[in-house]
């Protein structure tokens, strides 16, 4: 059985942005990292892998050819090989867009059973691309799992999720797509075994001539962008607690806040 | 532009908070505009009651796909029920609001509208025709201002980024149907097990307030006044990373980069520091309130008021002068 795992790299998040031309985030340059909710989805296929060896993990990126670094550290996580689109006609995509990109590589990755996204990047947070992906691939989706079994002989996927202040357990057939948020278990840390055997897995480089689709066209244009307005200074309350309580309630008061 | 459309949110046979909130939104676009119509499209069972509400909450066209299988149909089926039939009335500008089943939807009509998404829009205006939507990016770091390069796009709006306009008793909607095709609402997806959450308190993204702990509240068995503080004003509680890390609090509850984001009318910080990965995920917040020891802590620069002190002192202080006022009284 395969699975996919859509993995995005994104700037640290201490790291100072900078947008450049038309408003498209710079990314060359940054320091980069795994967007936090995709390492949560190559854990759970890794926890597949784990209770069936001969799964075949594949991660899926798009992006600058930089970004291999950052994804064999996935590989040395335990998956079996990647897969990094790469074009520079992909730069600034949009959701839908990189959701097309994507879509037409599973495709040619092929006999995927299924698909695993982080619910959202850290950058874009849109957490639209992943059910954008499920769509284009005809899939049903579920979304922000926070842990799913795999059941290859009754091919199903059966997920415990967030569903509107409930915990939903649901169950799809496959091949499916699921989006995984923040989980209750940590994802695994390489080991030194691993980040040797990565050096000797593939990362598969492909441009969008590749996989046989035209670059998709930009569906929203970012027209402006800027500093939010500064908040006026903060209001400083010291004192005893009861004087501070007090002002407190004052405020929320005259702010008609209560 | 033609007709701005929505899509009502519909849970136990009422009208959730969202659809107010995204009616106000086009109607206020298409007023802007001269004359536009705004539509709601509504998927349940036996929703036909719901009209003069959507009528007067500013809808001229209610569209109503209304079949048993509907009820809390899944993002897919909705998708595909309600994209041929927007479609056919030229749909331009689709709002959902940016919730767990908007999210959901966004994505896979977009694609079968073959438009874009811009998604968690927080305020939306008519630029020329063009529908202009302001979202924040990087955590509220940043602003931006997007729109559709072609003629439309699905955008997705921030629950309570919109205050709802009462709504006007005299409006009447016309009533359309949206056709649903035999095999459109197969399910691919099946309900196990819902476990409700059983607790009376406000879920996160629906407050108007949310009263947040950290790690200076000093333990899992000291979170009392951020409950009492938060049952006295009506509020969620929320969490900071630490906390929920530590297992002093669930991570439904928390905050931030690998929590929620949430956007109230008014935020408490009590014992929280104010990591960057924590301010992501309220800094939009209306009025924020911090009270912490440190008064250098990085929240005390983001709020409005910041309390310098210990939260186990001002917050007991604090309920007992509101209640003084009247406020919580009963609650």
């Amino acid at each position: 059985m395969r699975v996919v795992v859509c993995v995005k790299v994104v700037p640290d998040t201490t790291e100072p942005k900078r947008l450049g031309d038309q408003h498209v985030l710079v990314r060359s340059g940054v320091q980069g990292a795994v967007n936090p909710m995709d390492d949560y989805a190559l854990e759970v296929a890794l926890k597949w892998k784990d209770a069936q060896p001969d799964l075949d993990v594949v991660v899926l990126t798009m992006g600058p050819e930089d970004t291999r670094a950052i994804i064999k550290k996935c590989l040395a996580k335990g998956a079996d090989r990647a897969v990094l689109v790469s074009d520079t006609a992909l730069a600034g995509t949009d959701a839908i867009g990189t959701a097309r990109v994507l879509a037409a590589a599973i495709r040619k990755i092929g006999d995927v059973d299924a698909v695993l996204c982080g619910v959202r990047s850290s950058d874009g947070e849109s957490a639209v691309v992943g059910p954008a992906v499920a769509e284009l691939l005809d899939m049903p989706q579920l979304t922000t799992c926070k842990e799913a079994d795999l059941d290859g002989s009754a091919r199903t996927v059966t997920a415990t999720r967030e569903a509107d202040g409930a915990l939903e357990v649901a169950r799809a057939g496959l091949p499916a797509l699921l989006t995984v948020t923040k989980a209750s278990f940590e994802p695994r840390l390489a080991n030194f075994k691993g980040i040797q055997a990565a050096n000797k897995k593939e990362i598969l480089g492909w441009t969008t001539a590749d996989l046989g689709i035209t670059p998709p066209a930009r569906q929203v244009l970012v027209t402006a962008a800027g500093e939010p307005p500064q908040r006026p200074a903060s209001q400083v309350l010291t004192g005893s607690a009861a004087d501070v309580a007090q002002k407190l309630a004052q405020y929320l008061t005259e702010q008609k806040l209560v | 532009m033609s007709t701005i459309w929505t899509l009502a949110e519909i849970e136990g046979g009422e009208l959730k908070g969202i659809t107010h909130e995204l009616l106000t939104a086009a109607r206020s676009l298409a007023d802007a505009s001269g004359g536009l119509k705004v539509g709601v499209v509504a998927l349940g069972h036996e929703i036909g009651g719901l009209v003069p509400l959507l009528g007067s909450l500013g809808a001229d066209l209610v569209a109503l796909a209304d079949a048993p299988s509907l009820a809390n149909a899944p993002a897919d089926v909705v998708a595909r029920v309600i994209a041929p039939f927007l479609q056919g009335q030229q749909a331009r500008t689709v709002l959902l609001g940016h919730t767990a089943i908007g999210k959901d939807v966004a994505g896979r009509l977009a694609v079968r509208l073959d438009c874009g998404v811009i998604a968690d829009a927080t305020e939306l205006k008519n630029d020329g025709g063009k529908v202009v939507a302001t979202r924040s990016i990087f955590g509220g770091g940043m602003w931006s201002r997007a729109t559709a390069a072609g003629e439309g796009a699905v955008i997705t709006v921030r629950p309570r980024a919109v205050t709802p306009a009462t709504g006007q008793s005299g409006r009447t909607a016309e009533t359309l149907t949206v056709p649903v095709a035999e095999g459109s609402t197969t399910r691919r997806v099946e309900t196990l097990e819902l476990k409700q959450e059983t607790s009376t308190t406000v879920s996160l993204g629906d407050a108007e307030v949310v009263v947040a702990g950290g790690r200076g509240m000093g333990g899992a068995d000291r979170f009392g006044p951020v409950e009492t503080l938060a049952r006295t004003l009506g509020a969620a509680v929320g969490a900071s990373r630490a906390v929920v890390d530590s297992g002093w609090r669930p991570h439904k509850e928390q905050i931030g980069q690998t929590g929620r984001t949430v956007s109230p009318k008014l935020y408490v910080a009590l014992g929280i520091s104010g990591a960057i990965q924590h301010l992501v995920g309220m800094r939009t917040s209306g009025t924020i309130i911090a009270i912490n020891t440190d008064a250098e802590a990085p929240i005390m620069k983001v709020a409005n008021v910041a309390a310098v002190g210990d939260v186990h002192e001002i917050v007991p202080a604090l309920v007992t002068e509101l209640s003084r006022q009247g406020v919580g009284a009963g609650a």
